[in-house]
């Protein structure tokens, strides 16, 4: 049981997870109002990845269950990353 | 001793078989969610000014506000595992049902803003997005689509977590046998995780 609730994490850490979550949520939102170019959709796209990934990570536990399928899931988002790549470049 | 173990193998492998089966289904989603960005991806590249003027109709705030009140709601989820494995029956059903009001107020507010979306006549075959052009017929024929798919999945999440409830209310959701509240967040967190890569293809580029 122990072990099982060490891998689960903690309020307390799971608490810090969200508050990061949502500062990402925020700094994604302000940079968005700025005029930067080519950096906008950069940046959107990269700090909504992370997000997944940290959701992916920690509230899914990913790295614990069907370690066949996280990484499909992770070949999933990264094909999904390319081809926002790809479609906005060109 | 030997049949004890077989007993106990069989019980692991078992297990594995349930959690790797709910992985297969968030995979095929996840594939979903794919096509459709590979889908907002290509007709974006199509129709760069006209998807920029057209996500200006849509208010940020209300998709910052989704999103916070998303990801409370997953982080709830997460610290039902925490509380059903500790055995505190009043927590879990507390938390449970945090999730499930978050989850309302997210659909409420989906709701709300597709009402106005409607009320300015900017919704699929409608003569004023018509007369705005293709690439808003293209931006809001995608908005309520993903948009849409994603509710759906959150309303499922919604059946599923009212029915782990109910389970715990009468003890036959325990720390005992807490599979079924680690399938039902995993695919709650789904939604949430969907969320996360479509806010910002509506709402910030």
């Amino acid at each position: 049981m122990d072990n099982q609730n060490t891998k689960l994490g903690s309020y307390k850490s799971y608490t810090f997870i969200f508050i990061g979550l949502v500062a990402i949520t925020l700094i994604s939102t302000g940079l968005s109002q700025l005029n930067l170019g080519y950096l906008n959709l950069l940046l959107a796209v990269s700090l909504a990845t992370i997000s997944a990934a940290v959701v992916l990570g920690t509230f899914m536990k990913i790295k614990f269950d069907g370690s066949f399928f996280r990484l499909l899931a992770a070949g999933v988002l990264a094909l999904a990353l390319l081809i926002f790549f790809v479609a906005f470049v060109g | 001793m030997s049949q004890s173990l077989s007993m106990t193998r069989g019980m692991s492998q078992t297990k594995e078989s349930t959690l790797s089966g709910v992985w297969l289904f968030i995979f095929i989603e996840l594939l979903l969610f794919a096509g459709l960005f590979l889908l907002y991806g290509v007709y974006r590249y199509q129709n760069p000014v006209a998807f920029s003027l057209a996500a200006t109709e849509l208010s940020v705030s209300s998709g910052v506000i989704n999103t916070i009140i998303l990801l409370a709601g997953s982080l709830t989820m997460a610290m039902t595992t925490l509380s059903i494995r500790s055995r505190n029956k009043m927590l879990s059903l507390l938390l449970l049902m945090t999730t499930l009001f978050i989850g309302f107020m997210f659909l409420v507010n989906r709701y709300y803003e597709w009402k106005g979306r409607v009320e300015f006549g900017l919704f699929p075959g409608s003569e004023e997005l018509a007369q705005l052009g293709h690439g808003d017929v293209l931006f809001f024929g995608l908005y309520f689509f993903m948009t849409g798919l994603h509710a759906l999945h959150l309303l499922v999440g919604f059946v599923i977590l009212t029915l782990a409830t109910v389970r715990v209310n009468n003890n036959t959701l325990t720390a005992d046998n807490p599979d079924f509240i680690d399938k039902s967040g995993t695919f709650w967190h789904l939604a949430t995780l969907i969320w996360v890569l479509v806010f910002p293809l509506f709402y910030l580029l």
